[in-house]
């Protein structure tokens, strides 16, 4: 007979070394802070060129969209939703965000075509499609990740198989880029962290490289690349679709930022 | 910002330690764990000022730090995901057959009934702290325990205390 608490505590013993590192938390937040002040002192005029740069940008045409490689009856039909709601809602005392530079549907627009253009350039030989909606071009989405402002997915399938491209700018990195074992900065004073991480499930092996881009401008970007795909999370390849040198390559796409 | 820079830094130095291992017995790998805190902790810090004046400026911390988890299982294609090999095995200590069974059991339950079980017996909270918290009544969470303790000991020999 166990206790549960004990069980709790032993299975919590002996962490490894922390990985965050307080006092870049800390100046990361003190710039965070001076950016807020400023952005709320010229919000106005902000506003006013972003929907001006927006509308611009809105009349670009979307592209084509990837041809769906999801062996399902209906081509169209998403083989990923998002949760209900309810089941995953937040606690409600929660501290609001800071207001966004640039109307969010603009926002959506502009970087979904850069996203697009990217993935493109730097993976000619794949084709993607977006889980959610597999005939429509990929695009970002908004609310569905808390720690970075859009999100957005690939189903990504080339010669290797089949794999997935995950990416979300914001403008809060969960943990500092220059926190991970593995960064860089960049000649222009963007900051590069990068990690691959291996793991099993189910007893297959899983495999992911993850990128995360901190901009000077203050955009936080970060990318994953998985070597599996929802709904049943196939493994059909030894490695992600993307190297990590590819992520950072789709991530410093000059117009993937939140400040354009 | 100074002064309260010092008080946020006092406040969370004493509670790091607790924070991350609360993060860990969520999502089970120390790497995110340390993601979930460093969330917490940024907004944290963004509201200080205000947190600090607060009753209870624990409770605001656990009810980031559950947010941020269970946002972080929202994004569908991580729903399922790798567990990192985690470094943190190669340092089990005494019992690592139950420390990792233990975990296997926390996963298999659904994350409301995991977190019920965690911030009541391991952060210790009363039903009404623990309903307060996740924002449900107090009958959500006695139901809720009741269903994690059946699925726990359908395959496990355990007890808690108080019952």
């Amino acid at each position: 007979m166990m206790e549960l608490s004990d069980l709790l505590r032993n299975a919590a013993s002996d962490p490894p070394p922390t990985s965050i590192d307080m006092e870049r938390l800390i100046a990361g937040e003190r710039v965070s802070a001076v950016r807020r002040r400023w952005l709320a002192g010229g919000g106005a005029m902000v506003l006013v060129v972003a929907v001006t740069v927006g509308v611009t940008v809105a009349a670009r045409p979307l592209g084509d969209a990837s041809g769906p490689t999801v062996p399902s009856a209906d081509p169209c039909a998403p083989y990923l939703t998002f949760p209900a709601g309810p089941g995953t809602a937040a606690p409600t005392d929660t501290p609001a965000e800071p207001a966004p530079t640039e109307p969010e549907d603009v926002a959506l627009v502009r970087l979904s075509a850069a996203l697009r253009d990217a993935l493109a350039a730097t993976l000619p030989d794949a084709q993607f499609v977006d889980p959610f909606s597999p005939c429509e071009p990929l695009r970002f989405r908004s609310g569905v990740v808390d720690s970075f402002r859009y999100y957005a997915v690939a189903g990504v399938t080339d010669a290797d198989g089949f794999g997935g491209i995950e990416v979300m700018v914001g403008d809060q990195p969960t943990n500092p880029a220059g926190s991970w074992p593995e960064h860089t900065t960049l000649d222009d004073g963007t900051t590069v962290g990068w990690s691959a991480v291996e793991g099993t499930r189910h007893g297959a092996d899983v495999r992911q490289h993850q990128v995360l881009i901190e901009r000077p401008d203050g955009t936080a970007i970060m990318l994953i690349a998985s070597n599996y795909r929802p709904p049943n999370y196939e493994i059909t390849r030894q490695v992600p679709p993307a190297t990590v040198e590819q992520l950072i390559a789709i991530g410093t796409e000059p117009d993937l930022t939140l400040y354009p | 910002l100074a002064p309260d820079e010092a008080g946020f830094r006092e406040f969370v130095s004493i509670r790091l330690d607790g924070l991350r291992r609360t993060a860990y017995l969520l999502c089970a790998d120390w790497h995110t764990a340390d993601d979930l805190v460093s969330v917490a902790l940024v907004k944290l810090l963004r509201h200080w000022r205000r947190v600090s004046s607060m009753d209870n400026p624990d409770a605001y911390v656990r009810r980031i730090l559950l947010r941020a988890w269970l946002d972080e299982r929202r994004r569908p294609w991580r729903r399922e995901h790798a567990t990192a090999l985690p470094p943190e095995t190669a340092a089990a200590r005494d019992d690592p057959e139950s420390r990792l069974e233990i975990m296997d059991r926390l996963a298999d339950l659904p994350p409301r009934r995991r977190a019920v079980l965690v911030l009541r017996f391991f952060c210790d909270l009363s039903v009404a702290e623990t309903a307060t918290l996740l924002g449900v009544s107090e009958g959500t969470v006695k139901s809720q325990t009741a269903r994690a303790l059946d699925t726990l000991r359908s395959s496990w020999d355990i007890t808690v205390l108080g019952e």
